[in-house]
């Protein structure tokens, strides 16, 4: 009786959760996008994660019990759901409730009652929600990896049916398709033959020249057009051009990384293979007519992205015991490498990815930066900065204030008493967005000085209660009315200009101007790798090792004789001036400075990349960028939930894993200070 | 930390002499540029003042709002006040809290309102709103102690920090998810009291029949000369003071006198050491979270009472001011977080137009004090009544 | 049946094992002491049997009844009652509310009246200074008080934590002349933690040495007074 006591609580606690969202309207708002089309709807979907969910949970609870039990803890757990929610379609349907709960004028009862009517609908509803909990029982009795792999498959799945319109231009199929199965070659030859880099790195070469010749040969004689033409698929520049040398490169490549990879590092690995699943998925989301996920589509992308989540961490494992076998020297040859043509490739992407993608990239970027800076302040020195949107509002504001007609460029007269004709010979102190890039940097790491030196003798929390006070004072100054003629108050600053790169010394044609989400997409990028660099080397310096004894143990540190405020403040300062690069970067992104985007929740916002995709990980900040920042701006419908699932998952992950905070180094660390401080006490009590 | 977090001890006797004021002064570069700001705001006030700029009735009105919106400061302050003494955590979802209160209050005073309850019986009316708030803030409190909280007593300080905010925000965007992006308006309530106490505001006079109701309590306005100055006088400005201290002055009760409250005490103090005396030390958590939730839940009906709007986001702003307040007085410390509010509330209220500011900057102000009493004396002004060390 | 019993406690600190493996009894009507140098795990032996710190593996056992997982306030109403190291009393608070603290889990107020009476009889000095917080009282007093306010729980076993720490000479004797005659004249067992192993020895009738988490000697406290090891290590000797 004990699993169906566990089955009930671990159900009626979705339940509850799942008939809160039902209030909410998460099922008539969802009704209307479609996953697959005419086939699942996103309602059904997020019904469907919840009553696997609760069976999930009741199952796994029940799991030492048998088989039986198993399954029987996990109906009752889908039942529980279904239960609570067929109430609430009773209760919809007797009383009128959408005075308290105003989403109810849509009533649930439209969408759950599959177009049925009362009786059957909860008939219905009732033996789906048993259904799926025995299939969620099922799916707990199989062993994990596969377990692992049809729920990524089918995340992975859904996610790409909510983003089939915006993808759907990127590659066409034939394209990704002979990239993909040249990279498979390459992997495989690699893999069979391959004993040391160098011959991986020519095995791939020879398959991916081979496959590039082939391609040729069938674009010549019109098979491959037709196929283009039969699909008509349509996207952005089409990787099968015309030309040999071209192919010969582009397909080389292709091969020499499959063929390095098989003996790369287990991180490098699996990014490259996802890549190339990846590109694959993309390739068979290019469908003509329709924006939305087909069937087959769906088909194909789940068992892709399952066959990759089962596949490819066995890869990556005999890949590594390959890497770790490799000299240092070699080891860094294959690393870099791969990098660079990681690199070539997001340099190339942003004509595939189209404009939208482009700039929902700029803006995950632009908050990469920010991760990476906020990592120095909180992940390197332990400090809590809640107000860090502080200074990503200077590195803006700073930069609007120096390109544009305003106070300071000016000569001190406000820019609205300037015609714009007078503007060349008055604003003389208008300055490139290059110098006002520096300046901006410069002024943010000052104020981050200002800022710290009063507030950094408080302890933890407290520091972050006054950050945030900080970070919303000047929130508020900046719009502050009369300030106009220097904030601009609610509307800020407007028409900041793209940076232009200006070699017309060297040739008069050589003037560029960043243009377009890709001008800021390049500018963004070249960001992430400069923070990238700065951060990785701070961490390997004398500064970055007295981080480390500081965010151990402070008092041991200060001991050891280490200026404890310094190093805080040379901290806080360094994440500053990453936070005003990417305010200055922002403020060109959106041609403006504007105070309603610096507002409290921005910092939240990054100090949660940190903790869910981080630990002090730079790796874990992209991740982390993608999923929180990345995934909102895309699905655009899912902004109405977006916080609440914020704070649902700020709120979870502390209780998960409440020492995320810690990264991986610093807990050995301490256990190393709790050893010595036992094997100390020991030779005292003898 | 014991050097960080200073006890009640260090603080019960500062020393006042000018030459000690001087030197630390001197050694202090910060303390110096705190004392030259004080003196320029004093001297910007008095040359207001003297000049005519700000009179004295402007004065007037803006002490009894600041009361007012002070002792709800106070009301939510208390619950920071509570929790951080004894669990050292900023419960940052504490304005939620408040919030929650006010906003269930919404819908049982409509509903009493549909229901001709709030005409008929007003008294009684009034009193199940605050009732059903206070309920409603007690059930967030203790959900947000036993789900969020509990299982992070503990882990490093500032796991829980986080944890609050997530729950601030996923309490904000559940409110506003479920019950509606519109603001709801409490209806307009009138309860009439003293009728021989005013006679001139309270009684009107139709078809030569004087009748007397008294003044109204909550929705009343009255144009009162007093002491020579014109004033705008709105009653529930009164109640609100009075009803704010009479649940304080029962909350410090509970404190001193029950036995309760005596082992809140203990446990505030020494957490490990309490529960050796018996006390089951997660059910007195429990209830310090409780009390606070009560005090939250009924300021929150009553700010509603004379605010009239709610929404989801109305307990962001005061719950940062209230928690200003908290360490204003000196966190931990009851009789210092009532000040605080009280302080805080009437600073806000007087000080713009005092100093010749715009009202925009009335939350800069609050948040200004926020940050220099952090900086300058983060023990509070009362001092701060902490337990020794965490655990 | 011992009054109390430990059985192979292995108590963690996180990944630091303090206990490893203690076993000890106290029957009825007894002193027994524990003795051993500055973390040798005296403190945590205390606060397993109270619950504060659960042991990761082993038992104990009051009068048969398993307590191992008890919460601690449970504990204390089982009537295992422990006056911590460092006294440990509520300096904000007065020293009767201390007192009546320490009656937490009773409810009967007459009996709870009463028994303060009797700690002011013991103690005069408390009497004196009933209304004063507890934070002014000396290290002598606050000792009084702490045993006090342990009394006041009605305790089947009193368990002392290094009563002697910080105290002068002259107030240690008196300490250890309240500890006899609880358990002369009021038959209180007493389990007491010590470092002064000279004094500590003075008093039991059995004692215990424990050693890095170890139990090294168990025996008599009159044949370990004689023991030359011991003698060495803790006696001065």
């Amino acid at each position: 009786m004990n699993v169906i006591a566990g089955a009930l609580r671990y159900g009626l606690i979705l339940a509850l959760v799942t008939s809160v969202l039902a209030l909410t309207g998460i099922f008539t708002s969802f009704a209307n996008r479609e996953v697959i089309d005419d086939r699942l709807t996103l309602s059904a979907v997020v019904l469907g994660i919840f009553l696997l969910g609760a069976g999930g949970m009741a199952a796994t609870a029940a799991r030492p019990a048998g088989r039986a039990q198993t399954m029987l803890a996990g109906i009752i757990g889908g039942l529980c759901v279904g239960a609570a929610l067929a109430c609430l379609l009773i209760l919809e349907n007797a009383v009128n409730l959408s005075f308290v709960f105003p989403n109810l004028i849509n009533p649930i009862s439209r969408v759950l009652l599959f177009g049925l009517d009362p009786a059957s609908g909860i008939a219905l509803l009732l033996v789906l929600s048993a259904g799926m909990g025995a299939a969620a029982a099922g799916l707990v009795m199989l062993p994990a990896r596969l377990q692992r792999s049809l729920i990524l498959g089918a995340l992975i799945t859904t996610v790409v049916g909510l983003l089939q319109q915006q993808i759907r231009n990127v590659i066409p199929l034939h394209d990704a398709a002979a990239l993909a199965l040249t990279f498979g070659l390459g992997y495989a030859a690699a893999w069979r033959w391959g004993r040391s880099p160098l011959i991986k790195g020519l095995i791939g070469l020879s398959v991916g020249t081979a496959a590039a010749v082939i391609v040729f040969a069938l674009m010549q004689n019109s098979v491959l057009p037709q196929v283009g033409a039969a699909r008509s698929a349509v996207a952005s520049p089409s990787v099968t051009v015309q030309a040999l040398p071209v192919l010969v490169i582009i397909f080389g490549i292709t091969g020499v990384v499959s063929g390095l990879i098989t003996g790369a590092a287990r991180v490098i690995h699996n990014a490259a293979a996802q890549f190339a699943v990846t590109l694959l998925i993309l390739g068979i989301a290019n469908q003509r007519n329709t924006n939305i996920m087909t069937d087959g589509g769906a088909l194909l992308t789940f068992l892709l992205a399952a066959a990759g989540a089962w596949l490819i961490p066995m890869g990556g494992a005999r890949a590594d015991a390959h890497y770790q076998a490799l000299s240092r020297s070699s080891q860094r040859a294959v690393t870099r490498s791969v990098f660079a043509v990681g690199l070539l490739v997001l340099i190339a992407a942003p004509p595939f990815m189209g404009v939208y993608i482009t700039d929902v990239l700029n803006l995950v970027g632009i908050y990469i930066i920010l991760g990476i800076g906020l990592n120095v302040v909180v992940g390197y020195a332990g400090l809590l900065d809640l107000g860090y949107v502080a200074f990503f509002a200077v590195g803006a504001y700073t930069a609007g204030l120096l390109t544009t007609p305003s106070l300071l460029t000016c000569g001190g007269v406000p820019a609205r008493q300037i015609q714009a004709s007078q503007v060349s010979e008055v604003c003389t102190g208008i300055m490139t967005f290059w110098e006002a890039w520096i300046v901006a940097i410069v002024v943010a790491a000052v104020c981050g000085i200002l800022l710290g030196i009063p507030v950094l003798r408080l302890r933890g929390d407290y520091f972050a209660i006054v950050t945030l006070g900080f970070g919303e004072i000047i929130r508020l100054l900046v719009r502050f009315d009369d300030f106009k003629d220097l904030f601009g108050s609610a509307q800020g600053i407007a028409n900041i200009p793209r940076p232009i790169i200006d070699l017309t010394a060297l040739r008069p044609d050589w003037r560029f101007e960043l243009t377009g989400a890709s001008g800021i997409y390049y500018l963004v990028l070249a960001g992430i790798l400069l923070a990238a660099a700065m951060s990785a080397q701070l961490a390997r310096s004398k500064l970055g090792r007295s981080w480390m004894a500081l965010r151990a143990d402070e008092d041991v540190a200060q001991a050891m004789g280490i200026n404890l405020v310094q190093i805080k403040l040379t901290a806080f300062a360094i994440g500053a001036a990453f936070a005003g690069m990417a305010g200055a970067v922002q403020g060109t992104r959106l041609f403006g400075a504007y105070p309603d985007s610096y507002t409290l929740l921005v910092s939240i916002n990054v100090l949660s990349l940190i903790i869910i995709g981080g630990m002090g990980s730079i790796p874990g900040i992209v991740v982390g960028a993608f999923v929180l920042v990345g995934l909102p701006e895309a699905l655009r419908e899912l902004a109405d939930y977006r916080l609440l699932a914020f704070g649902a998952l700020l709120v979870t992950a502390m209780l998960v894993k409440p020492d995320g905070l810690l990264p991986p180094s610093v807990r050995k660390w301490s256990e190393i200070a709790a050893e010595r401080f036992e094997r100390d006490r020991k030779a005292n009590s003898q | 930390m014991i050097q960080k977090s200073q006890t009640a001890f260090k603080n019960q006797s500062p020393r006042l002499s000018i030459n000690g004021l001087l030197n630390r002064t001197i050694q202090n570069p910060l303390r110096l540029i705190a004392i030259v700001l004080l003196v320029y705001i004093l001297v910007v006030a008095l040359s207001r003042l003297l000049g005519g700029d700000y009179r004295a009735d402007q004065f007037a009105r803006q002490l009894i709002f600041g009361l007012a919106q002070g002792s709800i400061y106070a009301l939510i302050a208390l619950g920071y006040t509570l929790v951080y003494g004894i669990l050292l955590m900023i419960n940052f979802a504490h304005g939620e809290v408040f919030m929650a209160g006010a906003y269930i209050g919404f819908f049982v005073i409509t509903a009493l309102n549909n229901a001709g309850l709030l005409v008929s019986q007003t008294l009684l009316a009034l009193l199940i709103t605050i009732f059903s708030g206070v309920i409603a803030s007690v059930i967030v409190a203790v959900a947000l102690e036993r789900i969020a909280y509990r299982p992070l007593r503990n882990a490093p300080r500032l796991v829980p920090l986080i944890t609050a905010i997530g729950a601030s925000i996923l309490l904000q965007q559940l409110f506003l998810r479920l019950f509606g992006v519109s603001t709801r308006r409490y209806p307009d309530v009138n309860l009439y009291a003293f009728p021989q106490l005013f006679p001139e505001l309270g009684c009107a006079t139709i078809n030569g029949e004087t009748i007397c109701r008294g003044i109204d309590l909550i929705g009343g306005r009255y144009d009162v000369v007093v002491f020579g100055l014109q004033l705008r006088v709105l009653p529930i400005h009164f109640l609100v003071f009075f009803l704010a201290l009479t649940f304080m002055a029962v909350l410090w009760f509970i404190v001193q006198r029950t036995r309760i409250g005596k082992a809140m005490r203990a446990v505030a103090e020494d957490k490990s050491t309490a529960a050796l005396m018996g006390i089951d030390v997660d059910q007195v958590i429990v209830i310090t979270f409780v009390l606070g939730a009560a005090l939250a839940g009924a300021g929150g009906v009553l700010f509603a009472l004379y605010n009239q709007q709610v929404s989801p986001f109305i307990g962001f702003i005061p719950g940062i001011k209230a928690f200003t307040a908290a360490v204003l007085g000196g966190i931990g410390n009851i009789p210092g977080a009532v000040f605080g509010g009280l302080f805080l509330g009437v600073v806000e209220s007087v000080a713009p137009s005092m100093l010749g500011l715009s009202q925009q900057l009335k939350d800069v102000i609050a948040f200004s004090m926020l940050v220099l009493v952090l900086i300058f004396r983060p023990t509070g002004i009362l001092g701060e009544v902490l337990a020794q060390k965490k655990a | 049946m011992s009054l109390l019993e430990i059985h192979d406690i292995h108590t963690f600190y996180g990944n630091i094992n303090a206990l490893k493996g203690v076993s000890l009894q106290v029957e009825e009507g007894e002193i027994v002491t524990l003795i051993g140098g500055n973390g040798a795990g005296k403190t945590t032996t205390l606060n397993t049997i109270c619950g504060i710190t659960p042991p990761r593996s082993g038992q104990v056992c009051l009068n048969g009844q398993d307590i191992t997982r008890l919460p601690p306030h449970k504990i204390v109403e089982l009537g295992v009652v422990q006056v911590p190291e460092g006294r440990k009393i509520f300096t904000r608070l007065t020293v009767r509310e201390n007192l009546e603290l320490g009656a937490f889990g009773r409810r009967d107020k007459t009996g709870i009246a009463r028994d303060i009476q009797s700690v002011f009889e013991r103690f005069p000095r408390l009497e004196e200074r009933q209304r004063q917080l507890g934070g002014t009282l000396s290290g002598g007093e606050q000792q009084m008080l702490a045993i006090g306010r342990a009394l006041m729980a009605q305790p089947r076993i009193l368990l002392l934590d290094e009563p002697s720490m910080g105290l002068a000479p002259l107030l240690v004797r008196e300490i250890f002349n309240v500890i006899v005659s609880l358990n002369a004249n009021s038959g209180t067992t007493i389990l007491l933690v010590e470092q002064n192993a000279l004094m500590a020895l003075a008093v039991a009738n059995r004692a215990y040495v424990l050693q890095s988490g170890y139990i090294t000697h168990a025996d008599s406290a009159e044949k370990l007074r004689h023991d030359p090891a011991i003698i060495e290590a803790y006696l001065g000797g």
